[in-house]
């Protein structure tokens, strides 16, 4: 874990001449929920792309293989700590072989919008051993800058609760009466295994509502979360960026590290 | 849960004994070995004389299937995928199953347990240390045996049970043969191989049983085995 750089892409490039003029450099941005992660990320890409470098972003929970398991785990019975643990490894691992490795042979820049540690912190705050996780995570590719956003967990169900009330909203006025209660049943993961064409209905509401002891068992979880991360950013390095700033500030810090990093300053 | 996991304390063994009241007994070898003969006749034996016991499988349960079949449709599965999505099946059970029976004092029988898993990994070229590391949360057995036979023996014992041997079983995702008659010889020399490792590097964790000895002989060696470890009355 102590090694910082991108190992398989360093000792091919002396030998092949296609990425040696630049370095793959993969991403990371962690984060506790609504810590505006996926925002950056998309913006940071967008950007990337502007300035005409290739880029390839992954995210959490969507291996093709996998996604449709942990989608039918989360809407069926509770399964245990380690079997969700091990499943979450599982599409990460294939994402790892089919997404991030194939992009930085490629010499792409991979953005991952949350990476290991999100397993790490999550894991741990449901009890299982830290280095029990890490081992499984062993083969991951380790990351040449981890960005944390931080926000508070206070913070996360403020922005939490905002935004189910918006989502509420746009649910009333946007649709007829009839399918709002509906559409209010579907929860996130449903929604995106669903066709395309259904996309108009479901885009305004993709948040189960949290109130009374849910809110509180979000919160709880958050708080154990966040000591977690808190931890890391010492032992794994992390960059800190304070995710409360608006959204231009957080990126154009986040615009200033990578730009350094791509440039090797 | 986590608590119980230690994985420096026991140096180079495998598994780390339990303390749960409960027994674990588990049965590991080649497919038609006789295991699941011999445990269904343990298991009536243990019933007669008053145990609760609970008989557990490692088969695929439906939360993995699609996956597997994915990565069938495909032709090519990576093999430590497989590895993470078998341990993830056999973590529900353990802590689904077995361990529950164990802290209220059951007896369990394992027909395979995480000796044939790691075997299979193994077989399959996934690294020893870290498929070692992934299993290390389920507690050693009260008595491991390993009911030997070899490839051949295998071979003729499982195509007089089934009319065709499945892709996995038979280790066709490793494209060792299109045959799967060969495919599945060449599969299970490699699980015996990695057997006969385990049991040369933590011999207490493994017993031998000779599974080409009649069905009464090892049940009575089994029988005499199972009646050390159990709890006393």
């Amino acid at each position: 874990m102590a090694e910082k750089q991108y190992q398989t892409g360093q000792s091919e490039a002396g030998l092949s001449p296609k990425i040696a003029s630049k370095q793959p450099r993969l991403i990371v941005l962690e984060g506790i929920d609504l810590s505006g992660r996926t925002t950056q990320v998309q913006l940071l890409r967008d950007w990337l792309l502007a300035q005409r470098y290739r880029v390839t972003t992954t995210a959490w929970r969507t291996s093709p293989l996998i996604s449709d398991i942990l989608v039918r785990a989360r809407n069926g019975p509770m399964l245990r700590p380690l079997t969700y643990s091990l499943l979450y490894s599982a599409d990460h691992f294939d994402r790892t072989q089919r997404v991030i490795k194939p992009a930085l042979d490629r010499g792409e820049i991979v953005l991952a919008d949350r990476y290991t540690y999100t397993a790490f912190a999550r894991d741990s705050a449901r009890g299982l051993d830290p280095a029990w996780v890490q081992n499984v995570y062993r083969y991951s590719v380790q990351p040449d800058i981890v960005f944390y956003l931080h926000i508070s967990p206070a913070e996360a169900v403020i922005r939490r609760v905002a935004l189910q009330q918006q989502r509420l909203q746009t649910l009333h006025k946007d649709m007829p009466a009839g399918k709002q209660g509906k559409a209010r049943k579907e929860t996130k993961d449903a929604k995106k295994s669903r066709k395309p064409e259904r996309a108009a209905v479901t885009l305004v509401s993709p948040i189960p509502a949290l109130a009374g002891e849910a809110l509180e068992s979000f919160y709880d979880f958050e708080m154990k979360v966040y000591a977690e991360y808190q931890q890391m950013q010492k032992t794994f390095g992390f960059t800190v960026i304070e995710g409360s700033q608006p959204i231009d500030q957080v990126q154009a810090m986040l615009r200033r590290a990578v730009m350094r990093l791509l440039l090797n300053i | 849960m986590s608590a119980e996991m230690n994985t420096q304390a026991y140096g180079s063994s495998f598994l780390i004994p339990h303390t749960y009241p409960g027994r674990l007994i588990a049965a590991e070898g080649l497919d038609g070995s006789g295991k699941s003969t011999q445990l269904h006749l343990l298991q009536f034996w243990l019933q007669a004389e008053g145990y609760e016991v609970l008989s557990t499988e490692l088969t695929a349960s439906k939360l993995i299937k699609r996956a597997l079949k994915a990565g069938k449709k495909q032709g090519s599965m990576d093999p430590m995928l497989l590895s993470i999505l078998h341990a993830a099946d056999f973590a529900e059970i353990y802590e689904r199953d077995i361990l529950p029976a164990l802290q209220r004092g059951a007896v369990v029988l394992a027909d395979r347990y995480v000796y044939t898993a790691v075997a299979r990994d193994l077989a399959r070229g996934v690294d020893r240390a870290w498929i070692e590391d992934v299993y290390r949360f389920a507690a050693r057995p009260d008595l491991g045996i390993y009911f030997q036979i070899d490839a051949d023996q295998s071979l003729e014992r499982t195509l007089s049970h089934h009319t065709r041997l499945k892709y996995y079983q038979a280790g066709m995702d490793l494209g060792l043969s299109h045959n799967p008659i060969d495919s599945f010889r060449a599969f299970q020399q490699r699980i015996l191989h990695a057997y006969e490792h385990m049991i040369d590097t933590a011999p207490y964790e493994l017993l031998r049983l000779d599974a080409m000895l009649s069905v009464k002989q090892q049940q009575r060696l089994l029988r005499e085995a199972v009646e050390k470890v159990l709890p006393n009355e």
